[in-house]
């Protein structure tokens, strides 16, 4: 397996109002190249925090986080966040085209580009829109419309689902996956849904609570295309209980 | 099906409510004048002043007035929004100008905005360059301080979503921060505008020799009390299609503004 992102000996230090907060000690991990790797842990335990640190939107205390290369793609790692973050100024069309105007594209260049994904997360009838026009669920198949029309060496996802209902959720990660298949780009996905890290992802690295270091990594051994019969599978509950059980003392601790 | 009809027939709700309201006070006014219920010498009924309205305004001396205010309104909030904007931005970006600015403003905002005329006037002599000045400081003020907070309220994520997406430096500016902040600076805008007409007539009364506000003195000096009160509605009507026009301009500017107050229930 070859590794596509390389962090070495990752700490994270914040100096809020008073005193020093470690959100990240000693954090070493590799992800290869096309994989998806969900990384889960509780509440508080830095994995946003990490996210952003390979985003380029911070930078670590020390240690260093290295993507390697395979194309000239302007963008390194594009990020889809909880909270959608799209730009409400801007029509659907030309949030998922900001990437690529950012790059300096013509309008009718990326134009094209953004409308082709659009199209792939369903939204052909409403390229024109408003994001404040859109339900939450649409509103997220944009901001994924986004990070992959930016044709980054590495996909980023900060908890993408957690604000929608369990129905809207389980349609979203099934059309996250089908576009995925597509490119098989890297995708770190943070997630604090058990059920999600398995259904989605190839690896499961868990994190310990604050400070925030990698606890266990877990692989998940199912087949892709995922359908949904495999959450009755026994490897599948297997796997949940393991991790629930690593889980729940970091949950617990973080808690107290 | 009446209803259906109806509804096409008759003027949307937005304008009716306010029309027949100010209708109801008119008449109200009118009634209570007639009747010698308040003094129709000092209280004329709105429909003499309608009729002296269109007699001077004919003559062309009110419309001299209302020309020379509505320039001096517009230099004014122009002189106040322009450096508004500009230093708002720059005090919610950088905290060395907020520090140093902000004290200023909490020390001179409080002050009414009339009471700088002497002073200006010492500098800038008896021209209008000096009723402009005064005019500007308080919309000023206020521009600068609601842009300042559009800053603050920018979301981290939409920030985070720009620099991701590869904006940054001045792009990042123009391109998110600009136009993140563009619906408090309206807000600062309306309010910047009616004040600017507020103390553009206040200055006027004392001291200008056209202009609305002059007219108004030099009535209640000749007792022309008619004439009076069509000075005081056109700076009323004034006041009121700025502000609607304003508001329609920021609509036009951020239709997603509008819609999300209806969204949130305000019409």
């Amino acid at each position: 397996m070859d590794p596509k992102i390389v962090m070495k000996g990752i700490h994270m230090e914040y100096y809020p109002l008073q005193g020093k907060l470690i959100a990240l000690e000693g954090v070493d991990l590799e992800i290869y190249r096309g994989e998806f790797l969900c990384i889960l842990g509780p509440s508080g335990c830095g994995k946003s925090t990490l996210l952003r640190l390979v985003a380029r939107l911070l930078k670590p205390t020390s240690g260093e986080i290295n993507i390697l290369r395979d194309g000239q793609s302007p963008f390194l790692a594009t990020l889809v966040f909880q909270e959608y973050a799209l730009f409400p100024w801007r029509s659907v069309l030309d949030n998922v085209a900001f990437g690529l105007e950012m790059d300096g594209q013509s309008k009718s260049e990326r134009h094209e580009v953004a409308q082709r994904f659009i199209e792939k997360v369903g939204l052909k009838e409403f390229s024109h829109a408003y994001p404040h026009q859109l339900s939450g669920g649409m509103k997220q198949r944009v901001g994924i419309a986004r990070a992959f029309a930016s044709d980054p060496e590495v996909l980023l996802m900060d908890e993408p689902f957690g604000a929608l209902d369990a129905q809207t959720r389980m349609i979203l990660q099934d059309e996250l996956v089908r576009i995925w298949e597509e490119s098989r780009k890297t995708v770190i996905y943070v997630t604090h849904s058990i059920d999600e890290s398995i259904y989605l992802g190839d690896r499961i690295v868990l994190m310990t609570s604050r400070p925030g270091k990698v606890k266990e990594v877990f692989l998940v051994d199912l087949p892709r295309p995922r359908k949904i019969e495999m959450k009755g599978w026994p490897i599948y509950s297997e796997l949940s209980l393991r991790i629930w059980d690593s889980l729940k003392e970091e949950v617990e601790r973080s808690s107290l | 099906m009446i209803e259906a009809r109806l509804k096409k027939v008759l003027p949307k709700r937005e304008f009716l409510v306010p029309t027949v309201s100010t209708f109801i006070a008119l008449a109200i006014w009118e009634m209570l004048a007639r009747t010698g219920t308040i003094g129709a010498y000092f209280f004329p009924p709105p429909t003499l002043i309608g009729r002296s309205l269109l007699e001077i305004g004919g003559k062309g001396d009110l419309f001299h007035h209302t020309l020379v205010t509505l320039y001096r309104l517009f230099l004014a909030f122009f002189m106040a929004a322009l450096p508004g904007v500009i230093i708002g931005l720059a005090m919610g970006l950088w905290w060395t100008v907020r520090s140093m600015v902000d004290p200023l403003i909490l020390l001179l905002y409080p002050i009414p905005s009339i009471a700088f005329l002497p002073m200006v006037m010492l500098y800038f002599g008896f021209g209008d360059l000096s009723l402009l000045i005064t005019a500007a400081i308080t919309p000023f003020f206020l521009i600068t301080v609601n842009t300042m907070a559009g800053v603050f309220h920018l979301e981290k994520v939409i920030l985070e979503a720009g620099q991701n997406y590869g904006a940054q430096g001045w792009r990042l500016f123009y391109k998110v921060i600009f136009p993140g902040t563009l619906p408090y600076i309206f807000t600062g805008f309306r309010l910047g505008l009616g004040l600017a007409l507020i103390v553009v007539i206040a200055v006027e009364l004392v001291a200008a020799k056209v202009g609305l506000g002059s007219m108004l003195w030099t009535c209640w000096q000749i007792f022309k009390i008619e004439e009076m009160y069509c000075g005081l509605i056109l700076i009323g009507l004034m006041g009121l299609f700025f502000t609607y026009g304003l508001g329609w301009v920021g609509d036009c500017l951020m239709p997603w503004q509008k819609d999300m107050l209806k969204q949130k229930g305000f019409r």
